[in-house]
């Protein structure tokens, strides 16, 4: 991969993808493999893009399917129901910002497709792109979003109004 | 004060820092070792196999055949499990170092090698397994060999010994072929497309 593809195809995006990467791990390697995964995977795929859809949704796409592919393969950390501050000081490559901290671990504690809705939602994505990248009808995005959005307020209990 | 979702995740990520994507490096260094590991772990039970067929085989042997024959299957059998201990020995003193992709090549290769020696052991050594315990059985234990010679002519015997041999050879060499491609088939495509990638990417 030249670093040219990278700066180009790849650094726009690299906010969101480190977001995402971030939403599926739990641990500094395992991330830094999800995402390196994700730059190799979006660009083997890059002649596979047919421009019918914007470049972004593409790399969303891989992102996403990457994520989900290893994440299934590993099969890693059940889900629990409470949110401990413990949660938080376990990850080893904790953000400075605690609030954000507690945010990705109740989102860690959603089901895999739920973790990518919400994730495209704060990114402001609209509901039409979100169906896009996740290959889904948009009619029932909000609803499934209003869902995801109240059982992480019961997750982060306490910290968010 | 506002305390949403929505602005916890806005704020998080204004420390820009926060962000810092890791730097594409050393892309396939874990990959290549979890790969290789796993082959020379496949490899391994693969030998060690060989350990409990040689005893069932040298077992039946005695008690069917002859407690010499047993012996000497024994011998070539365990000779074998030695040799290709010696291999995966070799393949596993390769170290990952700083230059994955030479690591990997490196590890192809070094398993191409065992692989042509193994087959070419093969090819020699089943007819030499089955050869003499088929003589053995059907030609000095009811002595047939002698009437086969006596009514056949030697030359015919020596060809139909030689014809045995060649297919038992063929035969060996096919079984390793087509067992080394659905034990390690998987595994080995894996690592050819790594490679491929590799060269790719440093293009």
């Amino acid at each position: 991969m030249s670093v040219d593809f990278y700066n180009t195809y790849i650094l726009p995006y690299a906010a969101i993808l480190y977001k995402l990467c971030r939403a599926y791990t739990h641990t500094e390697q395992d991330f830094e493999d999800y995402y390196q995964e994700v730059c190799l995977q979006i660009w083997k795929s890059r002649e596979r893009f047919q421009e019918q859809s914007a470049w972004s949704t593409w790399v969303y796409r891989i992102t996403l399917n990457v994520c989900l592919s290893l994440q299934r393969k590993e099969k890693r950390v059940p889900a629990t129901d409470g949110l401990l501050p413990e949660d938080v000081t376990t990850n080893s490559y904790a953000f400075r910002n605690e609030e954000l901290e507690l945010l990705y671990a109740a989102i860690h504690k959603l089901r895999e497709v739920d973790r990518a809705l919400i994730l495209l939602y704060l990114e402001e994505k609209s509901h039409a792109e979100i169906a896009e990248i996740l290959g889904t009808n948009a009619n029932n995005i909000g609803v499934r979003l209003a869902r995801i959005k109240e059982r992480l307020k019961k997750l982060l209990d306490g910290y968010v109004n | 004060m506002d305390t949403s979702i929505e602005s916890l995740w806005k704020k998080g990520f204004l420390e820009m820092e926060a962000l810092a994507a890791p730097k594409v490096d050393n892309l396939y260094r874990q990959k290549s070792k979890l790969l290789t590991e796993r082959m020379t772990r496949a490899q391994k039970i693969d030998n060690w196999g060989l350990l409990p067929v040689t005893a069932l085989i040298a077992v039946l042997v005695a008690v069917k055949i002859h407690w010499g024959m047993s012996v000497y299957l024994t011998v070539i059998l365990t000779a074998l499990f030695l040799y290709n201990r010696r291999c995966i020995r070799r393949t596993e003193g390769l170290k990952i170092g700083d230059d994955v992709y030479h690591y990997l090549v490196g590890y192809r290769e070094r398993m191409r090698i065992n692989q042509r020696r193994i087959s070419r052991i093969l090819t020699i050594g089943v007819p030499l397994v089955i050869l003499p315990v088929y003589y053995y059985m059907f030609f000095i234990q009811t002595d047939k060999a002698v009437q086969a010679i006596e009514s056949q002519g030697l030359g015919l015997f020596v060809l139909l010994v030689v014809g045995i041999g060649l297919l038992l050879s063929l035969m060996g060499y096919g079984a390793y072929w087509i067992g080394t491609r659905v034990v390690y088939g998987r595994i080995i495509r894996r690592m050819d497309q790594m490679i491929m990638d590799m060269e790719e990417l440093s293009a």
